[in-house]
């Protein structure tokens, strides 16, 4: 039923909503006779032609100085512009919690300066304590060989607090016993502030295991950044559960 | 006039201005066999993928017409050296791409606040699309490669200038929080179990 190397059926709830989504669109989407195909070809070719000449007279006209760019950007081509680019890997080293990206450029703390929106966040608070914290994993999800899970660290305090790094995590079997869990911090961390009842996230990443390897862990201790007592929650289900070729890769808490 | 029928030259009076084209519609049958059926079959698919990249039907619908066309024009070449289904979903990704980036700054902003054209599909589906057009660009692209188009990793992150290992985390976080807004009963019931 699952085919874990493409969506992964079995475990990917989406699969089946893209799978009717689709069908829906083929059903009322109309394919053009061939001979609308065949004028809009015949159009082109006009135009282009008209294009180039145009370009060619506004060329001579404006030899040098002027020369605006006529003919727009090239059909069909991907520009790659820095707005879109959006890097969010793993390892995205800056995480600012609110909608302002112009909030890093800023570091002095202003604790209570908003700033336009509604929900302003400060710049800085005291860091949070084990008990501000609430900690859940999300739905893992499988792509390729990876499993992906999303740790949570939701403020449950009254105050907004800051927890800066990546968290720690052990896995424990059946009688709580800890069991090898190799761990791979990967990016840079920066600061990240949590309102009350905002949550914070970290990604967790390891390979898929293709065979089973010692005792499968049933929960796990997280720790918050810079925190030493850890709280036990459940592992995730069995079938992805182990962890053995390779480390954990995790991700600093990032604003969600 | 004569109007020029298929099997004959192009008569003149079409003027050089149409010439080539006109020959290259009225080639042999061979260059173009098998377009008909690649059209029909393929059609539905690359409007899916346009509408839940661009949000508006008709602009779904031109840009598959649009990325079919250019299929057409070079159809010989495509069979032979490339996969063109593959090559016709490209050009359509980056035709509603580089569509969304030439609107001026304030068209997209109107846009934005309007809906786009709408099929006649049920609201579930116009609501996928809508969320996963919340999502941030690169994010949308990489869940429409991979869902929509069915691309696999490599060629996603070949489309998108990325890497393997970023794209599966762009499809993490597309599916983490399409699933939340939309809502799953597996991962509800998940939820519940760990409280």
């Amino acid at each position: 039923m699952s085919n874990p190397d493409h969506g992964a059926p079995g475990t990917d709830p989406l699969a089946s909503r893209f799978a009717a989504y689709r069908g829906a669109v083929r059903s009322v989407a109309v394919a053009a006779p061939m001979t609308v195909l065949d004028e809009r070809v015949r159009q082109r070719a006009r135009s282009q032609r008209i294009r180039l000449a145009a370009a060619g007279v506004a060329g001579a006209l404006a030899l040098g100085a002027l020369s605006v760019s006529i003919v727009g950007a090239s059909d069909g081509q991907t520009v790659v512009r820095p707005d879109t680019a959006a890097s969010s890997e793993l390892n995205s080293s800056t995480s600012v919690l609110s909608p302002s990206p112009d909030a890093s450029v800023s570091p002095v703390p202003t604790t209570a300066s908003p700033t336009g929106s509604g929900r302003s966040t400060p710049a800085s608070a005291p860091p949070c304590r084990a008990a501000a914290l609430r900690a859940a994993l999300r739905t893992p999800s499988v792509i390729a060989t990876d499993v992906f899970v999303t740790l949570e660290f939701t403020n449950i305090s009254t105050a907004a607090c800051q927890i800066t790094g990546h968290p720690g995590l052990t896995l424990l079997g059946g009688g709580s016993n800890e069991l090898p869990t190799p761990v791979r911090p990967d990016g840079a961390a920066a600061p990240v502030v949590l309102l009350p009842g905002s949550v914070g996230a970290a990604l967790l990443r390891w390979t898929k295991p293709a065979r089973s390897c010692g005792e499968v862990p049933q929960r796990i201790r997280v720790t918050a950044p810079g925190l030493g007592t850890g709280q036990v929650i459940e592992w995730i289900e069995a079938g992805l559960a182990p962890v053995c070729d390779g480390p954990i890769q995790t991700s600093p808490v990032q604003a969600t | 006039l004569t109007q020029p029928a298929a099997d004959q030259p192009v008569p003149m009076e079409s003027g050089r201005r149409t010439a080539n084209a006109a020959r290259r519609l009225t080639a042999p049958q061979d260059d173009h066999a098998g377009f008909g059926e690649f059209y029909r079959a393929r059609h539905g698919d690359v409007v899916a993928m346009a509408y839940a990249l661009t949000g508006d039907f008709n602009e779904a619908q031109d840009i598959a017409q649009e990325a079919f066309c250019r299929a057409w024009q070079r159809w010989s070449v495509l069979t032979e050296h490339e996969d063109p289904v593959a090559w016709v979903k490209r050009v359509a990704v980056n035709l509603a791409i580089s569509r969304g980036r030439r609107m001026s700054v304030a068209r997209r902003f109107w846009l934005r606040e309007r809906a786009g054209v709408a099929p006649p599909i049920s609201v579930d589906h116009v609501a996928l699309v809508t969320e996963l057009r919340r999502l941030p660009p690169t994010i949308t692209r990489a869940m429409v490669l991979y869902y929509i188009a069915d691309f696999q990793l490599e060629e996603i992150a070949d489309t998108l200038g990325t890497r393997v290992g970023t794209v599966k985390s762009w499809l993490h976080r597309g599916r983490q929080q399409i699933v939340r807004r939309l809502g799953d009963p597996t991962a509800d019931q998940r939820e519940e179990g760990q409280r």
